[in-house]
């Protein structure tokens, strides 16, 4: 998924990168507020 | 879980806030980005008694160094003794049997410890050629928001300069860009590893249920498996995130990550993962290590001088990772397989010779078998990388 | 012998190639066996033909011959 999405962004029109990138906002949210509760590898506690 | 979303979310909010402070090249811009940083580790402390321990861990060695005579060998001791009595390394401090009473946890000490020492060190070289030094940037090297947490690990001459630097302003592909490869670092970590996670914990607590020892073997297999591509998309996901955004505001965070499990030895592999930090270890304990060896007591067998040079350097790297057994075992383990990545090249070499040895490296099934050997020893020794291996493996013997 | 010539006998003798020309200018991208390996090895043979010593932060800026020969001048003094 990643390793040819970067390049089909870069060729988007703004109007479709801003609605992709707002999609993937929602995505996060969603997966923050009700699916995961995954925290990054902080060190230090 | 509520915690964890409000600092969650300050982060966010210091992510997109920054690079509208600090885009401008105004002379308060260290002092701004002072205030972010200090907002977000304000709001992390967990009470005074951190705050006092925080303060004189971060003001001691700049006003030693400031006013010292360029010696820094008992403040590094110092340095060293104060960050295993604070992170609570057992195995050091049980056997002397001092008590924990004034080790309170500190958030990024860790890397704390490494910026520090590279500060400490290199403080005379950088009075010499007129880097700049004051406190405010010695600051914002240490508690920068975008590094604090998890690294990637700066050099002060890199990130001061940096700091400083005129950039040009970025075009609006760029932006998007940015925008886009941080929205993937999100996914990467709060879905990708999330759901990874997730299935990786099942597996492990599945220990010790299964009957007979090859079920039990395939699940550790199946875990080790699971738990790798966790740290990766976990990991690399937070660099994806705040690479770019530190872009944003006109400051280069340094990359930690290339393709890690396309390495085809260990020491390619920390080539490519985690690279500050390899880089960090191979200037500042490596090399030392090896020179003294080199110089004295290996003088006439370089070649064991490398090996034991390497063996302890990433013995140490093991042990920076966290303070209990476990950790000592990955840190012997990743020492193990570098051995073992530098044999098997080294007899090779010697019984194919030249020709033959550049035949086989190229060679595509060559290629493909050293990355699959060369994935699952990552795996199996990341497997004692946050979970309890040693006490599963202790309390199965029992 | 000037610095130069000495300090090229070094690099000729530690990456064992009696073909190799130093100038100011070269780096570790110039000569192919020059990694971290060998750049420790290089210093200690730099230390025991100069008898000087170089500390853990001067080993980690010396990046080309140039400051090499700088370095050496500088400590040989």
């Amino acid at each position: 998924m990643k390793f040819g999405e970067k390049d089909l962004f870069q060729k988007m029109p703004d109007g479709l990168k801003i609605i992709w990138l707002a999609l993937k906002v929602a995505v996060v949210l969603f997966a923050v507020f009700h699916a995961t509760n995954v925290t990054i590898l902080y060190q230090g506690f | 879980m509520f915690e964890l979303s409000v600092g969650a979310s300050v982060f966010v909010l210091l992510l997109v806030s920054a690079p509208i402070l600090l885009r401008n090249r105004s002379q308060y811009r260290n002092y701004i980005f002072l205030i972010l940083n200090l907002v977000l580790y304000l709001g992390v402390i967990k009470g005074w008694q951190q705050g006092v321990v925080v303060a004189l861990w971060v003001l001691i060695p700049y006003f030693v160094v400031k006013n010292g005579n360029g010696r820094v060998g008992p403040l590094l001791f110092f340095l060293l003794f104060c960050f295993a009595y604070l992170m609570q390394y057992d195995w050091i401090f049980g056997p002397l049997h001092i008590l924990y009473a004034f080790a309170w946890k500190i958030l990024g000490l860790s890397y704390f410890l490494f910026r520090q020492i590279d500060f400490v060190m290199q403080y005379e070289y950088l009075k010499e050629t007129g880097v700049r030094i004051t406190f405010v940037d010695y600051f914002n090297y240490l508690f920068s928001f975008y590094t604090l947490l998890a690294g990637p690990i700066q050099r002060y001459e890199n990130f001061v300069t940096d700091f400083y630097e005129e950039k040009e302003t970025l075009t609006k592909a760029e932006i998007f860009s940015c925008l886009n490869r941080a929205l993937n670092g999100y996914l990467k970590v709060y879905v990708v590893s999330g759901i990874i996670k997730y299935y990786a914990d099942g597996w492990f607590q599945g220990f010790g249920t299964h009957a007979g020892v090859l079920k039990e073997a395939l699940s550790f297999v199946i875990f080790a498996f699971l738990n790798g591509w966790y740290i990766y998309f976990n990991f690399s996901g937070y660099c994806d995130v705040v690479i770019p955004f530190a872009k944003l505001s006109g400051i280069t965070v340094p990359e930690n990550f290339n393709h890690p499990y396309l390495s085809r030895s260990m020491v390619e592999f920390w080539n490519r993962h985690h690279i500050t930090l390899s880089e960090w270890l191979r200037d500042y304990v490596y090399s030392p290590i090896f020179k003294r060896l080199i110089s004295g007591p290996c003088r006439s067998n370089i070649r064991l001088g490398q090996y034991i040079a390497l063996f302890l350097n990433f013995t140490i790297a093991g042990i920076w990772h966290g303070t209990d057994m476990n950790y000592l075992v990955y840190g012997l383990l990743q020492g193990a397989g570098i051995i073992i990545s530098m044999l098997y090249k080294e007899i090779l070499k010697k019984k194919l010779g030249k020709q033959k040895w550049n035949a086989y490296q190229n060679h595509t099934v060559v290629k493909w078998a050293e990355i699959c050997c060369t994935w699952m020893y990552i795996c199996f020794t990341f497997s004692f990388v946050g979970y309890d291996v040693v006490g599963l493996l202790s309390g199965k013997a029992v | 012998m000037e610095t130069t010539e000495r300090l090229q006998e070094v690099f000729r003798d530690v990456f064992d190639d009696d073909a190799i020309v130093i100038s100011d200018e070269t780096t570790a991208e110039d000569i192919e066996s020059w990694d971290s390996l060998t750049h420790v090895q290089l210093i200690v043979a730099v230390e025991k033909e100069f008898s000087v010593k170089f500390s853990t932060v001067e080993v980690m800026k010396l990046k080309n011959v140039g400051e090499f020969i700088e370095l050496i001048n500088k400590k040989v003094r």
